[in-house]
């Protein structure tokens, strides 16, 4: 099986490597384009026309004479005086046979016309350069690790933002039909004013993705606060959020990177003995306010659970099909299984000590996903601590922590529900998408590459409050090629029904691509 | 399923780049193996470029029209050769001796003046489209870009040599000519003889 999985591998490689040896021999050969011009042997002129004769590598003059001798010059002077040019090169007769080589002297007198060469630079060549550059670099990408190929979702930008971040991306769990499901994200890095707000849904991914509904909710943000979704899906008014006063993970302090919400992530390197081991940070909060308090978690995933997904798919290879069907008809209870997958790997669960009673949890949280950042408040009541201790168990190189702070939970928001307006897809003003995305009995199914703007309007305008996106449908990951090498019936059964075992077994080649995979899979984004 | 349409893309890919390294190699002139040489070769050759002359029948008013259908249905060859000189008259030296044909009378002329090694970058087009394979189904749009840029490129790279009466004049190919200040009257016509070349001999495998 290890032979079958590698042949075709080595095949691609091949063809990479005869490609850049073609382009090589094409790029090396004299492939420069030759530049002539011809100037008159006019007084006055000619030391003018020669100094300004275009200019290249390898220049070379020739001396047409009268009667059919040409000098070929490869450096020359004129003497003006005399009206003479010396230089060195080879005389030829009319029958063009080279009579004299070496120091010639050219009366200038008895010259017809003089002809200047020069050798440029092929803009072909250097087209096909920067073509072959960027394919070997894509080659090189597929060939060397296929399961670092971007994927995972609809993904979400505002229209309008100058950084243009990725706010959301939806429904990352739903990978079949009967996994569908409605996702709610916050949409808490976007600056809207205005009675207008765009988004930009697109697929990036070889996937199909099937949109039930993209909705946004909007609430009015509390003076001084801020509006969380709770993991249950509810949304709360808050007070400001506080920052903790100290954070440790096991590489050492990270109060800094944690204390905000700017992007700055705390990450670790998973085990590359198992997947599934665990770490915990610790963080303490003083003052800790009284009431019902709220931990907020703002993080995404890191790529291992793209990486295993990636890696279950190239399993079941060419039986994927099957797979799901036996997914969709609810036997074999691979609904089961795929469910029990993610939490093997763990969400970040968070624990409190309680005076009395050690460390107890609170529960837990962190959304499927690797691309955008998700924020989410664990609700739970103080007991009267004015200092808190707080450890957050997570699996080790499986998340990315960009902020964690305490706030004072509110009371729960309704949110306005607003639906598309108008939908703009691939090919302009698209009614019948809108229609889908409005109809709850059909669905917008798009395609790798396609983009679709969603326009929301609110008379009262977006100034003041709170988006969150809530996104329903689900996603069908397409099979690589690259990937069917791997196919497994058995390694799959066990990746689902023992992945204990088939994620130790998995963690020295996920190690081994890990430092790279990031910048190889944000590469591999697929674009129209 | 998936396998099967992947498959059947890199068939279409490889077919379509297999057609463009073909038409790159056709529809050109037809220029003896080893006669010109590459740019920087090219540059300090003395002898002139080489030209494919397509002369009009008796009927010069036709020619000048640029009726080509009626000087071909006359059946006059084109005379190729190397390029001296033009002026009135455009001479060819051919492997049988000097041809002077009256300017006014010529349909169509093209020049190639080096070689551009438009094939070699044909036959990059082709393995990078080749190599495009290995891209999965992202080859969908690269192969058709490499077949598409590599088809311009190639087609430019052939150009950037190749000049063309009437769509350019006399005086811009005789820059490439032997003799581009005109034919001298002094020399003897018939002691020129076309430009030495030798074809290169194609490859031998020999069997071990």
């Amino acid at each position: 099986m290890e032979a079958k999985g590698k042949r075709p591998r080595r095949l691609a490689g091949l063809l990479v490597l005869v490609s850049a040896a073609c382009a090589l021999a094409g790029g090396c050969s004299s492939t420069g384009h030759l530049k002539r011009e011809l100037i008159e042997p006019q007084a006055g002129r000619l030391r003018h026309d020669l100094r300004h004769a275009p200019s290249g590598n390898k220049k070379f003059l020739k001396a047409h004479m009268l009667d059919g001798r040409v000098y070929v010059l490869s450096d020359w002077a004129i003497e003006e005086p005399g009206r003479i040019m010396r230089g060195t090169g080879v005389r030829y007769d009319a029958g063009r046979v080279g009579t004299l080589s070496g120091e010639q002297s050219v009366p200038l007198d008895s010259v017809a016309i003089f002809e200047t060469n020069s050798v440029q630079v092929s803009p072909s060549i250097a087209t096909m350069t920067i073509l072959t550059v960027g394919s070997l670099v894509m080659s090189a990408i597929c060939v060397a690790s296929p399961k670092t190929c971007f994927g995972s979702c609809p993904t979400f930008y505002v229209e309008g933002d100058p950084d243009s971040l990725l706010q959301a991306e939806g429904f990352s769990s739903s990978v079949a039909p009967s996994l569908e499901a409605t996702d709610l994200d916050a949409l808490h890095r976007a600056r809207v004013s205005g009675p207008v707000v765009e988004l930009r849904m697109m697929n990036e991914a070889l996937e199909t993705h099937i949109v039930r509904h993209a909705d946004l909710l909007v609430a009015p943000r509390p003076a001084g606060g801020r509006v969380l979704a709770t993991r249950a899906g509810r949304l709360r008014a808050t007070g400001p959020l506080l920052a903790p006063c100290r954070c440790v993970a096991p590489e050492g302090e990270c109060t800094e990177t944690l204390a905000a919400g700017d992007g700055r992530e705390r990450t670790s390197r998973c085990d590359s003995t198992d997947l599934a081991s665990k770490e915990i940070v610790e963080l303490t909060f003083h003052p800790v306010p009284q009431g019902e308090l709220g931990l907020v978690i703002v993080a995404r995933q890191s790529l291992l659970t793209t990486f295993l997904f990636y890696q279950l798919l190239a399993y079941m290879g060419s039986q994927l099909g099957d797979y799901l069907a036996r997914l969709e008809c609810g036997r074999g209870g691979e609904d089961r299984e795929i469910r029990a997958f993610g939490p093997r790997l763990g969400a970040i669960e968070a624990e409190i000590l309680s005076p009395g009673r050690g460390w107890v949890s609170i529960g837990a949280t962190g959304e499927a996903g690797p691309l955008a950042t998700d924020r989410h408040a664990l609700p739970w009541r103080n007991p009267g601590l004015d200092t808190l201790h707080v450890r957050l168990r997570l699996t080790r190189g499986a998340w990315r922590l960009d902020h964690v702070a305490l706030t004072a939970l509110g009371d729960e928001v309704i949110a306005e529900r607003l639906r598309p307006r108008a939908v703009r897809g691939p090919g302009g003003p698209d009614a019948e998408a809108l229609a889908c995305l409005l109809d709850s009995t059909k669905v917008l199914v798009t395609s790798p590459g396609d983009v679709y703007h969603l326009r929301y309007e609110r008379p009262g305008g977006f100034d003041g409050c709170e988006l969150f996106l809530e996104s329903r449908g689900y996603y069908l990951e397409w099979m690589r090629e690259e990937w069917l090498a791997e196919e497994d019936p058995a390694k799959a059964i066990a990746l689902l029904l023992a992945p204990d075992a088939a994620l130790r077994t998995l963690a020295p080649a996920y190690a081994r691509i890990e430092a790279s995979m990031d910048s190889l899979f944000w590469s591999s984004r697929y674009a129209r | 399923m998936r396998a099967e349409y992947l498959s059947r893309q890199a068939r279409i890919g490889l077919l379509i780049a297999c057609a463009c390294t073909g038409a790159a190699g056709c529809s050109r002139v037809s220029v003896p193996g080893g006669f010109l040489q590459a740019a920087d070769e090219q540059q300090r050759d003395p002898y002139g470029a080489w030209i494919e002359v397509q002369p009009a029948a008796i009927d010069s008013a036709a020619a000048r029209a640029h009726d080509r259908r009626a000087a071909r249905a006359k059946g006059l060859p084109p005379v190729r050769g190397e390029f001296l000189a033009a002026g009135d008259s455009i001479f060819v030296l051919t492997a049988d001796g000097l041809v002077g044909i009256d300017a006014a009378t010529v349909l169509r002329a093209d020049v190639v003046a080096f070689d551009s090694h438009s094939r070699a970058v044909a036959a990059w087009m082709a393995a990078g489209a080749l190599s495009s394979l290995s891209h999965g189904v992202i080859g969908v749009v690269s192969i058709p870009g490499w077949l598409l840029i590599g088809g311009i490129a190639a087609t430019a790279q052939y150009e950037a040599a190749a000049f063309h009466y009437p769509a350019d004049a006399w005086g811009e190919l005789r820059r490439f000519a032997r003799f581009p200040q005109g034919l001298p009257p002094a020399v003897d016509r018939r002691a020129l003889r076309i430009k030495p070349y030798v074809a290169p001999k194609p490859a031998v495998i020999k069997k071990l």
